[in-house]
C-alpha cells in the first residue's frame, strides 16, 4: 500500500498508563496508546475493553484517573473539550452532530469561531465547498439541506467540519457500522487521503477487515489493558482474533439446554429496516437464539421487526401459526411476543415509577378487572418475577431510577413474565451490567427456556452468544450470514462471520 | 427522517434521566406546596381578621372549587407530558352558553347536561387527536379556544344568554351542610381523580406515557389514545365548571372564564407537576388551585390593586417553578 | 431567484394562500385593492408583523415566548410615560432596549435554571400583565402631544412612518439570521438541539439572542401601536398571542423548531391582515375574525402534520401492508 516511513516518526500523541474506573467497573487499566503523523492506527478490542473510554478521554469528556498524556512529546493536560479542540483533537462522533434543518454548508461551520461573523448563505457555500471536495463530497450542493443525505455523507459531512476546523489528529469512532459496503468504501479512501496529508488518525473498529484494509498498525485493547502496537502486516485475521479474545472465564454460563420442542415463532421472508435481506428463520421451545452480530448488523433490527417496534416492509411473523400483524406492540404482546430492548432507559423502563409497577406494565391487562388495577394481584406478580429473576423483594416499593445496572436490567427483562409470552426477544441482555448480575441473568433466561418459552436474543459479545445460546444465527452488514447449533460452531468461526464473512458464505 | 426521530429519542432519553432520581422531591413537593398554603392561611389570619372569617372562606373555597376543577383536568394533560390546554376557559364559557341555550329552550335539566358534558368530550377528544397526530398542544388548544371563542360570538351574537329557567337553581346556588355545591363537586372531583391515577388502569397508562412515552408504547401502551382520553377529560371537566357557573348565574357569558386557564394551569404549576409529564398528582394541584384562590382573596382584602395582584400570582409562579426545578434537578445529581 | 427554485410544494402552498386571500378579497370587494385600505392592512401589519416575529424567533429557537402580550402593554405604557420628556424617536429606542435587555434577561434565566421556556414565560405573562396595570395605575393612560401620533401614521403612499419601521427591523433581523453566526445558530439550537451542542455550539449564547430579539420586537410593537393610537392600556395585547402564533405559522416556521424564514414571517403576518381587512370591510364583527383566525390556525397545523411529516406516509404504507395481510389470511 501507501510506504509512509512510520518506523522512524515519533508519535504525534502518546498517552502512558491510563486509568479510569467507574465504580467498581476498572474500564482502563494502565493501557498505553500512541498515533504518528500520516499514520492510521487501528484500536480493536471487543465491547467493554476500553475503547469508547479512551476515546472520551481524548475528546475531553472524561477525565482519566492516571496516566499522561504527550502531545508532540510535550505534557499535555487533556481535561476539558475546549482543551482537546485547541490540541486539534476531533471525533468523528458516533452520534451524529448535525443539525437536520440546516444547509450542508452551515453544519460544516456549525459551532466554529473561525472564519467571517457575517457570511452569505452562498459565501459559507463556496467556502464549504473546498472542504466538501477534501472529504469526496465534492459533488454535492453545499446549499441542500442535510436532511435527504445518507448516514455516510453525513459522517464525511462531519468529517468536513472537523477538517474545516484543522484538526491534525482525528477518531472515526466505529464510521462504518451502519454503512453499507459502498458507501464504506467512501469513508476509507477518506480516512487513507487524510492520512497521507500527514493526518494522525484513531480508528475504532469491530470490523477486523477493515483493519487489514486501512490501518497501519493495530493497538489491542482487552479487559482495560493494552497490548503494544503492531504492524498489520505482521499478522493475520487468526492472530488478531486470539489477541482480541485471549482466554476467558466462562463459568458464568449455565448449562446449555436438552429440551427442544416444536416450531413456536418463525419468520418467512421478513424485511425490515435495517435489514439487508429477507430473514427466514424458526425458532422451538425451550431453545435459545443468538443473534450474533456488530452494530448494524441487523440482529438489533430483526428483534425490533418481530417485536412490532418498528414497521416491516415485508414477509411473515407467525406464533404459533398465527400472523402477527406488523408494527403493532400491543397485538405482538397479546399473541406472545415480549421485547426488551437493548436500550433500558430509552424504552425499558419507568425510571420513575416503581419497581412493582414496572413490572407488571406490560400485563396491566392481566393483574386489572373492568379497568381497577387490582393491588393484591399487582403484588403478587411483582413478587413472582422478583423471585424468579432474584429482585431483592424489598426493592418492589422503590423507584426504578434508584436500582444498579444489573438490577434494572432485571425489572427490564422480568417484567415480560407477566404476559407469559411464548417467545422473549432480548436485545443486549447485559448491557452495562456487572459480572455477577450477568450470571444471574444469564442463569434467568436458561430458566425461562426449560420452562417451554423461546428465547431470542441479539449480543455483540461472541462469548455471550457461545456461552448461553443453543442455536446460533450470524449477521453482518443487515444479512443473516449462517445459521449453525452451538456445537457445530466455536468463537473464531462466529468472529470471522460477523466482523467479514468470506463472500462465499454471505447469500448474494 | 432520520433527524426528527433521533432528537425525539434524544428528549426521551433526557426526560428519562430526569425522571431517574425524582424520588425524594416527590415528597418534599407535597410538604412544600402544603405548607405554603398553611403559611398562606397563617399569614392571613394573622394579618387580616376578616380572612378567616366563615364567608370570606366561602368564597376562597368557591373560587378555589371553580380554578380547581377546571385545574384537575388538566391535570391528566400535564401529567400524560402534553403540557397544557389554551383552551379550557373558552370550554367552560362555551358549555355555559350552550346550557342557557337549552335551559331557555326548555329542554329537561339531565338531558341538558348530559348533551353539554357528551359535546364537551367530543370537543377534548379532537384536540386530543390532533395532539396525537403530533400537533403541538399549545397551539391547538389556542386555535381551537379561539375557534370556541369566535363560534360561541356567533351563536349568542356577542350577548350574554339568560334562561330564567330555574330548574338548575340548586345546582348553582345550593349548599348542602352549608358547603356550596361547586365545593363539593371539586372535592369529589378531586377525590375521582386521585383514585382514576392511582387505581385504575387507565390513570397507570396516563403515568407511565408521561413518564418514558417509549417505554410505555413498548409495553403496549398507545400514547395517542391516552392523549385523545385527557384532553376529552381535560373538556369535560373544564365544561363542568361552565355548568356551575352557568346554573349559579342563570345565564351564559362568553367572558365569564377569562384568565381561568392561566390561573388552572398556574395551579398545576404551583402544585409541583412536572411539565414533562409524568410528575404530580391531583392533590397537590388541588392544593395549588387553594393556594392561588386564598392569594388572591388575601391581596383583595389587603386591596391590593389588581396589576400588584397579579404580579404576585406570576412571581408565584416563576418562584414555585425555579424551586421545583432546582429540587428535582437536585435529586439527579445526589 | 435561486431562493425561489429551491421552494417545496409547501412553500408554494403558502405563497398561494397569500396571493389568493389578495386577490379573492380584490375580486369580491372593490374597497379591498384600493391604495387606503391597503395603507390600512400595511398598518395592521406593523404591529402584527413585529408580534409574529417576537413569538416567532423563539419558536425557531426551539422555544416558545408566551409574554409578547403582556410585554407590550408594559412596553406601552412605559412610552406614554417617556415620551413627553424624550420625545419620539428617543422613546421607541429607549422602550425597544428595555425589551431586548429584559428578553436577554429572560433567555439567560432559561438558559441557567434549565426551564422550559413554555412553563417560564408563563410566568412572566402574568407578572408583566400586574406590572402593566400597576404602572398605569389600572387606567388607559393617554399621551398630552398627539401630533407624534400623526407622525407615526402619516400616510406615504401604502406605508407610514410605522410600517416602514416594521419592514425594517424585519430586514435587519431577516439579515442577521441568515448572514452571521449567532443568526444561524439560533436556528441550530431549535433544529437539533443536542446535535447543535455535541458540535460545540455554547447553547446559553443563541438562547439569549433569540429571547432578546423577541423581547425587542414585543417592546417595539406595544411603543409603535401605542404612539400611534395616543393611549395604552394595561389590558391591550391580550389577544396578541393568537394572530402572531398563526402568522408565524402561516409563514412557515415550523412547531418542531429550526425553520422559518423573516420573509415568511411577513407573508403571515398579511396574509391575516389581507383575512382581517376583508372581513372587516365586509361588516364581521371582531369575533368573526377571532373564528377565522383560529380555524386557520388548526388548517396551518393540520397541513404541517400531513405534509411534513414521513411518518404519516409510512404508516400508509403499513396499513396496505396489513390490508394485504388480513386478505391473505382471509383467503387462507
Amino acid at each position: 500500500m501507501t510506504d509512509t516511513p512510520t518506523a522512524v516518526m515519533a508519535p504525534t500523541l502518546s498517552m502512558r498508563g491510563m486509568c479510569k474506573r467507574f465504580g467498581h467497573i476498572q474500564a482502563l487499566d494502565h493501557a498505553d496508546f500512541e498515533v504518528r503523523a500520516g499514520e492510521v492506527m487501528a484500536l480493536v478490542g471487543e465491547n467493554g475493553a476500553g475503547k469508547s473510554t479512551l476515546v472520551k478521554i481524548l475528546a475531553g469528556l472524561y477525565r482519566p484517573d492516571a496516566g499522561e498524556v504527550l502531545l508532540d512529546g510535550e505534557p499535555f493536560d487533556l481535561g476539558g473539550v475546549l482543551k482537546a479542540e485547541h490540541a486539534r483533537i476531533a471525533v468523528v462522533q458516533q452520534e451524529l452532530s448535525l443539525v437536520p434543518t440546516l444547509t450542508i454548508a452551515e453544519n460544516v461551520f456549525l459551532g466554529s469561531s473561525r472564519g467571517r461573523t457575517w457570511r452569505s448563505p452562498h459565501r459559507l457555500a463556496a467556502e464549504a465547498a473546498s472542504y466538501l471536495e477534501r472529504v469526496g463530497l465534492g459533488g454535492l450542493d453545499p446549499l441542500r439541506s442535510i436532511e435527504r443525505l445518507s448516514v455516510a455523507e453525513r459522517q464525511l459531512i462531519e468529517v468536513a467540519r472537523l477538517v474545516a476546523r484543522d484538526a491534525r489528529i482525528l477518531i472515526f469512532d466505529e464510521p462504518t457500522a451502519a454503512l453499507s459496503e459502498a458507501e464504506t468504501d467512501g469513508v476509507k479512501r477518506v480516512v487513507r487521503k487524510l492520512r497521507d496529508e500527514g493526518g494522525s488518525i484513531i480508528y475504532v473498529t469491530h470490523r477486523l477487515d477493515e483493519v487489514f484494509d486501512l490501518a497501519d498498525r493495530v493497538t489491542v485493547f482487552r479487559d482495560g489493558r493494552s497490548q503494544p502496537p503492531t504492524a498489520v502486516s505482521d499478522l493475520d485475521v487468526d492472530e488478531l482474533i486470539h489477541r482480541m479474545l485471549g482466554s476467558r472465564l466462562e463459568a458464568m454460563y449455565p448449562a446449555h439446554g436438552t429440551t427442544r420442542g416444536e416450531v413456536v415463532l418463525s419468520l418467512e421472508d421478513l424485511r425490515g429496516p435495517g435489514l439487508a435481506a429477507p430473514v427466514g428463520l424458526e425458532v422451538r421451545r425451550g431453545e435459545i437464539v443468538g443473534l450474533a452480530g456488530q452494530v448494524g448488523s441487523g440482529a438489533s433490527a430483526l428483534l425490533q421487526v418481530v417485536s412490532g417496534t418498528v414497521t416491516s416492509f415485508g414477509g411473515r411473523v407467525r406464533v404459533d401459526g398465527k400472523a402477527v400483524p406488523p408494527f403493532n406492540i400491543s397485538a405482538a404482546i397479546r399473541m406472545g411476543i415480549g421485547y426488551a430492548s437493548s436500550d433500558r432507559k430509552k424504552d425499558g423502563l419507568f425510571l420513575g415509577r416503581k419497581v412493582s409497577e414496572n413490572l407488571t406494565a406490560p400485563s396491566l391487562h392481566l393483574v386489572s378487572r373492568t379497568g381497577w388495577v387490582m393491588r393484591s394481584r399487582e403484588r403478587s406478580m411483582g413478587e413472582r418475577i422478583a423471585a424468579l429473576f432474584k429482585i431483592d423483594p424489598g426493592r418492589l416499593r422503590s423507584i426504578a431510577g434508584t436500582l444498579s445496572g444489573g438490577n434494572q436490567q432485571k425489572v427490564a427483562v422480568g417484567k415480560w413474565l407477566g404476559p407469559e409470552p411464548a417467545v422473549l426477544l432480548v436485545d443486549e441482555p447485559t448491557r452495562g451490567v456487572d459480572v455477577g448480575a450477568r450470571a444471574e441473568i444469564y442463569g434467568n433466561l436458561r430458566d425461562l427456556a426449560e420452562q417451554g418459552m423461546a428465547v431470542v436474543f441479539a449480543s455483540s459479545d461472541v462469548q455471550e452468544i457461545l456461552g448461553l445460546a443453543d442455536t446460533i444465527v450470524t449477521f453482518f452488514r443487515g444479512e443473516m450470514v449462517s445459521i449453525r447449533r452451538r456445537q457445530d460452531t466455536n468463537t473464531a468461526t462466529i468472529m470471522r462471520e460477523i466482523t467479514h464473512p468470506t463472500h462465499g458464505e454471505v447469500g448474494p | 427522517m432520520r433527524g426528527r426521530g433521533e432528537r425525539l429519542e434524544e428528549a426521551a432519553l433526557a426526560a428519562a434521566r430526569d425522571a431517574a432520581r425524582i424520588r425524594t422531591s416527590r415528597i418534599a413537593t407535597l410538604a412544600i406546596v402544603g405548607g405554603a398554603v398553611v403559611v398562606l392561611f397563617v399569614v392571613g389570619w394573622l394579618t387580616t381578621p376578616q380572612f378567616l372569617q366563615w364567608p370570606n372562606l366561602r368564597n376562597v373555597v368557591r373560587s378555589a372549587a371553580m380554578i380547581g376543577m377546571i385545574a384537575l383536568g388538566m391535570t391528566f394533560i400535564t401529567l400524560s407530558g402534553n403540557f397544557f390546554s389554551l383552551s379550557v376557559a373558552q370550554t367552560g364559557a362555551f358549555s355555559a352558553i350552550a346550557f342557557a341555550f337549552m335551559m331557555s329552550w326548555g329542554w329537561p335539566l339531565p338531558l341538558a347536561l348530559l348533551a353539554v358534558l357528551a359535546g364537551a368530550l367530543l370537543v377534548g377528544a379532537a384536540q386530543g387527536g390532533l395532539v396525537a397526530l403530533g400537533g403541538n398542544p399549545i397551539v391547538v388548544t389556542l386555535g381551537v379556544g379561539a375557534g370556541l371563542f369566535g363560534l360561541g360570538s356567533v351563536l349568542t351574537d356577542n350577548k350574554t344568554i339568560r334562561h330564567g329557567n330555574t330548574a338548575a337553581d340548586w345546582m348553582g346556588t345550593g349548599r348542602p351542610l352549608g358547603i356550596p355545591t361547586q365545593t363539593w363537586a371539586f372535592i369529589i372531583l378531586c377525590i375521582i381523580a386521585a383514585i382514576v391515577l392511582s387505581r385504575t388502569r387507565f390513570g397507570r397508562n396516563v403515568l407511565f406515557v408521561g413518564g418514558n412515552k417509549f417505554a410505555a408504547a413498548s409495553s403496549g401502551i398507545r400514547p395517542s389514545r391516552v392523549a385523545i382520553q385527557v384532553f376529552a377529560i381535560s373538556a369535560f371537566a373544564a365544561s363542568i365548571a361552565g355548568l356551575f357557573l352557568s346554573a349559579q348565574f342563570g345565564e351564559g357569558r362568553l367572558d365569564s372564564f377569562t384568565g381561568d386557564d392561566i390561573n388552572a394551569i398556574a395551579a398545576i404549576l404551583v402544585g409541583g407537576a412536572a411539565l414533562q409529564g409524568g410528575e404530580g398528582s391531583p392533590l397537590r394541584t388541588a392544593l395549588g388551585a387553594v393556594f392561588i384562590a386564598a392569594l388572591e382573596n388575601l391581596m383583595v382584602l389587603r386591596q391590593y390593586a389588581f396589576g400588584v395582584r397579579k404580579l404576585w400570582v406570576g412571581v408565584a409562579i416563576l418562584v414555585a417553578v425555579s424551586l421545583f426545578n432546582y429540587l428535582r434537578s437536585r435529586a439527579r445529581t445526589t | 431567484m435561486k431562493a425561489l427554485k429551491r421552494a417545496t410544494p409547501i412553500t408554494w402552498a403558502r405563497l398561494a394562500v397569500f396571493v389568493g386571500v389578495f386577490l379573492a378579497f380584490a375580486l369580491i370587494d372593490g374597497r379591498f385593492a384600493t391604495v387606503n385600505n391597503v395603507y390600512t392592512i400595511f398598518e395592521g401589519f406593523a404591529w402584527l408583523g413585529l408580534g409574529a416575529m417576537a413569538v416567532g424567533i423563539t419558536i425557531i429557537a426551539g422555544e416558545f415566548d408566551l409574554s409578547v402580550g403582556s410585554a407590550a402593554a408594559v412596553a406601552g405604557i412605559l412610552s406614554v410615560k417617556f415620551i413627553g420628556g424624550l420625545g419620539l424617536l428617543p422613546t421607541v429606542i429607549l422602550v425597544g432596549l428595555i425589551g431586548m435587555a429584559f428578553g436577554a434577561m429572560q433567555g439567560w434565566l432559561i438558559y441557567r435554571l434549565r426551564i422550559a421556556s413554555l412553563v417560564f414565560t408563563l410566568g412572566s405573562l402574568i407578572a408583566l400583565r400586574g406590572l402593566a396595570y400597576m404602572i398605569s395605575n389600572e387606567r388607559t393612560v393617554v399621551m398630552q402631544d398627539l401630533e407624534v401620533a400623526k407622525a407615526v401614521k402619516r400616510q406615504l403612499f401604502i406605508f407610514s412612518p410605522f410600517s416602514l419601521t416594521t419592514i425594517a427591523i424585519f430586514v435587519v433581523i431577516g439579515l442577521f439570521l441568515r448572514y452571521h453566526r449567532y443568526g444561524r445558530e439560533v436556528f441550530a439550537v431549535g433544529g437539533g438541539r443536542n446535535e447543535a451542542i455535541a458540535a460545540g455550539v455554547p447553547l446559553a449564547r443563541p438562547l439569549i439572542t433569540a429571547f432578546a430579539l423577541s423581547g425587542t420586537c414585543a417592546a417595539l410593537t406595544g411603543a409603535l401601536s401605542t404612539i400611534k393610537s395616543g393611549s395604552a392600556s394595561p389590558f391591550g395585547f391580550e389577544q396578541l398571542l393568537l394572530p402572531a402564533v398563526t402568522a408565524a405559522l402561516i409563514g412557515g416556521v415550523s412547531l418542531f423548531g429550526g425553520k422559518g424564514t423573516a420573509p415568511g414571517i411577513a407573508v403571515g403576518a398579511l396574509t391575516i391582515r389581507f383575512l382581517n381587512s376583508g372581513l372587516s370591510l365586509r361588516g364581521s364583527p371582531y369575533y368573526v375574525i377571532t373564528l377565522a383566525t383560529g380555524t386557520l390556525l388548526i388548517v396551518v397545523v393540520l397541513l404541517e402534520l400531513v405534509l411534513d411529516r414521513p411518518e404519516l406516509r409510512d404508516r400508509i404504507r403499513l396499513r396496505r401492508l396489513r390490508r394485504a395481510m388480513a386478505r391473505e389470511t382471509g383467503a387462507g
